[in-house]
């Protein structure tokens, strides 16, 4: 009972840590002189949920990031 | 203290998935879109005795919202909940999507404790999950349990 006490505690844990820490980035690709191309990988259903993003890159970070477009259309 | 401490981290994951995150760990708006909709959770389950094992299932209902890297949903657990008996009451959740790390936090009342309050962490569709009555010193239990996160599923 007590290592499975302690087993709850760790991950709980490492949950907070990775989601103050950790880099969802599955991949990121430039695209045209304003644009970027971001992928989010997500291990939670295995890829099931995994988004491809399309956004806006400025100097203070990404902007404006859509999924489920055309790239053609945007560039 | 084990079970104060189970019972303010449930409320805290329960309170805190009220709110959708719409910024990320440093404060700024989160460049990525939210999505939320109608949350359908299923648990199946059952406690770690081996000589008297008893299975459960339970359903939960209400709302996600999801905005990356985050999951946070909200909603009505009903259902079985071992030597407690039926029961229901509210289940918050956080999921880390990349990571594929879980938090529950759930407040309940069921046919044998008036109040009961849980919390599970698990990883993809696996957790554990601990549920103790805060009124009643002698009654707490911990279960294995597979959960299967329809509502998101169906928003793909």
């Amino acid at each position: 009972m007590k290592n499975i006490f302690k087993m709850l505690v760790f991950t709980g844990l490492m949950a907070g840590f990775i989601s103050m820490t950790g880099c969802s980035y599955g991949g990121v690709a430039g695209v045209g002189k304003e644009h970027v191309v971001v992928a989010k990988n997500e291990w939670f259903l295995w890829g099931l949920l995994k988004k491809i993003y399309v956004c806006k890159a400025t100097p203070s970070g990404l902007t404006n990031c859509k999924s489920d477009e055309n790239p053609g259309l945007i560039f | 203290m084990k079970k104060i401490f189970i019972s303010l981290i449930s409320s805290f994951f329960l309170l805190n998935s009220i709110q959708a995150a719409t910024t990320n760990s440093k404060g700024e708006i989160n460049p990525f879109p939210s999505k939320t909709g109608w949350d359908l959770d299923l648990d199946l389950g059952s406690t770690l005795k081996k000589n008297d094992p008893q299975i459960f299932s339970r359903l939960r209902i209400g709302k996600f919202w999801m905005q990356e890297p985050k999951v946070m949903a909200l909603g009505i657990d009903v259902g079985k909940f071992s030597n407690f008996g039926f029961g229901g009451g509210a289940e918050g959740e956080w999921i880390h999507l990349p990571s594929g790390l879980w938090i529950q936090g759930k407040i309940l009342t069921t046919q044998n404790e008036i109040l009961v309050t849980g919390l599970s962490v698990g990883w993809s569709l696996v957790g554990v999950e601990g549920l103790i009555s805060p009124l009643n010193s002698s009654r707490a239990t911990i279960y294995a349990k597979v959960r299967l996160p329809l509502g998101l599923i169906a928003a793909q």
